[in-house]
């Protein structure tokens, strides 16, 4: 077996075990004579959280890994495309402004946020795609994103403070409303993981250049598209059932590329095991820290791999590539 | 395959970049393009590419044109490195050259081809480096193996480098260039642009010399390099020196 391959078993091996443990706690002997009422929170509570996070965790490392790919640019964050930022804005804006009374209440707020979320990645996408260049798109999502940010801070400034919490819910990240209904939404992201993995060829190329993958036979437009929409549906899927993560999508890719390599064909499923790891680990501490209370997710993540990242910035020499 | 171009035109942002420029690269023939900075000279091989469409003319690889291929036909028929290729994330020096694999048939996207290009530009020892951590040089040189191996193995392709040599050390620079003159005479279509008129005079079978977006002279390369065009063009005296053995040498020095 290749080393590559060595440490993806291991990933693999270590999600188990993140996925154990945050089931069971952390009793060393598993608990085999479970009361009806702990069997009920075992597989109605704990277990579609732990799917959650391993679906939503994967399908997030894996977006950003696409998007860096296509950006050929590794600052580039999943949410740069908008998807998360305009899911969020809309729920705040779902809640805040009352819709959920009016005409738009059939809706719900989860389709709300996530036709919120499309429309606006579509926006990105028609500004950026008046130019030939990739760097328009990118730019345009950094602009629209600072606008959807910004109307999240103002609804949530001029909101009641009941809703605050449900505006927090969007901004920050929790898996709090996990249920198998949402696990069943989720299995979605495999579906869209394995379409972007059949073209882990030409997220190779397309790395080195849109000239020099259009030189290879790639279709630089197209592939353009299928990346965004497959990257903007699973940021969007995951935002309605546990609102923003931050941190994942830029983090793990890097993590991976650094420790495993940057081709996509093991990237991806690199980035996927290994965004599901971080994501268990990450709520699971969120749950323990304060019990009986709980940190968002995303509050957890960001405070965790920001300092990570910038231990890994100072430690390799040229492994950071910008 | 034999690349004609005619009558082309292309503007952009006010600007002329290719003025009604025809010519014809044949089989077997080593055309090289020279010219000053802003010349027209990477537009040009944008254009005969087929990644650029020009405003007029019409670009035709053995007699079918360019505009008329799909991106995959083209891949297969041509090797094309633009000028300054930038890669920024750290695949391996392997990973790089199996990329020239992507437009092939799986059949032939092999390991032992990927070794073949290794070695025959001398990367064995940083096969398995990073690319991210080569020398410039090296890099292109990683580069121009990655696209000569989408055409290892075809007798009739073309091959259009954009200053393949302007990092590499002179040893490199013989090497590189040996190589694509080995492609060219098993009958692939040779395309360069170069700065270095020596090298030029060495590998060129055919010199193109371009000015402000058109071809001023097009012919074999001793003439075109001592014309008096070429010195007006380039601002340079050139003169002709041949040794005893006859290896002759382009000398090149400021006006006046």
């Amino acid at each position: 077996m290749s080393e590559r391959n060595v440490r993806l078993v291991l990933l693999v091996g270590l999600l188990v075990m993140a996925c154990l443990v945050s089931l069971f706690g952390t009793d060393p002997g598993l608990p085999l004579d479970l009361s009806a009422v702990e069997l009920k929170i075992l597989t109605e509570i704990r277990l579609p959280r732990v799917c959650l996070n391993v679906l939503i965790g994967g399908g997030t490392a894996v977006a950003g890994a696409a998007i860096q790919g296509l950006f050929r640019n590794a600052l580039a964050d999943p949410a740069l495309i908008g998807v998360s930022g305009g899911a969020a804005l809309f729920a705040a804006a779902f809640q805040v402004l009352g819709l959920s009374s009016g005409p738009l209440a059939l809706m719900g707020i989860a389709t709300f946020a996530f036709a919120g979320g499309l429309l606006t990645t579509l926006l990105v996408l028609v500004v950026g795609l008046r130019t030939r260049s990739i760097s328009a798109i990118l730019l345009a999502g950094i602009a629209v994103n600072a606008v959807a940010a910004s109307g999240v801070s103002l609804l949530s400034y001029v909101s009641a403070d009941t809703q605050l919490r449900s505006v927090a819910f969007w901004a920050l990240g929790s898996f709090n409303s996990a249920s198998w209904s949402g696990v069943l939404l989720a299995l979605v992201i495999p579906v869209l993981v394995l379409l972007l993995y059949s073209r882990y060829r030409l997220l190779n190329a397309i790395t080195l250049g849109e000239k020099e993958a259009a030189y290879l036979g790639v279709d630089v437009h197209r592939l353009r598209w299928w990346v965004i929409i497959c990257a903007a549906l699973m940021i969007g899927i995951s935002v309605v059932l546990a609102g923003i993560i931050a941190f994942v999508g830029l983090l793990v890719p890097h993590l991976v590329r650094m420790t495993i390599g940057s081709d996509h064909r093991v990237l991806l499923p690199a980035s996927a095991i290994l965004g599901g790891l971080l994501l268990v680990i990450a709520d699971f501490l969120g749950r323990l820290v304060i019990y009986p209370a709980e940190l968002p997710v995303g509050i957890v993540t960001s405070l965790l791999g920001a300092p990570f990242f910038l231990y890994l910035i100072v430690r390799s020499r040229q492994g950071i590539v910008l | 395959m034999k690349i004609e171009g005619e009558h082309l035109s292309l503007q952009s942002g006010g600007k002329t970049l290719l003025d009604d420029v025809s010519f014809c690269a044949e089989p077997s023939q080593l055309t090289v393009i020279v010219g000053p900075n802003g010349a027209g000279k990477s537009t040009l091989l944008d254009v005969i590419s087929g990644y650029r469409t020009p405003d007029s003319g019409m670009v035709r690889w053995n007699g079918t044109p360019v505009q008329e291929m799909s991106l995959a036909e083209r891949a297969v028929r041509a090797a094309i490195l633009p000028q300054n290729s930038v890669l920024n994330f750290p695949f391996t020096v392997r990973e790089v050259i199996g990329m020239g694999c992507i437009p092939l048939s799986p059949a032939s996207d092999t390991p032992q081809l990927i070794d073949a290009v290794i070695q025959e530009l001398g990367l064995r020892e940083m096969a398995d480096q990073q690319f991210t951590t080569l020398s410039g040089g090296e890099q292109q040189r990683v580069q121009t193996g990655r696209v000569l191996t989408q055409i290892w193995n075809r007798q009739d392709a073309i091959l259009m480098l954009d200053e393949p040599v302007a990092a590499l050390d002179i040893a490199f620079q013989y090497q590189v260039l040996g190589l694509v003159r080995r492609f060219v005479t098993r009958g692939c279509t040779g395309l360069l642009i170069l700065h270095d008129m020596n090298l030029v005079l060495r590998y060129a079978d055919q010199v193109i010399l371009m000015a402000e977006g058109s071809i001023q002279s097009h012919g074999p390369a001793a003439e075109v390099l001592t014309s008096a065009l070429f010195q007006d063009i380039m601002s340079v005296s050139s003169t002709l020196l041949q040794t005893a053995q006859g290896q002759q040498y382009l000398v090149l020095s400021p006006p006046g």
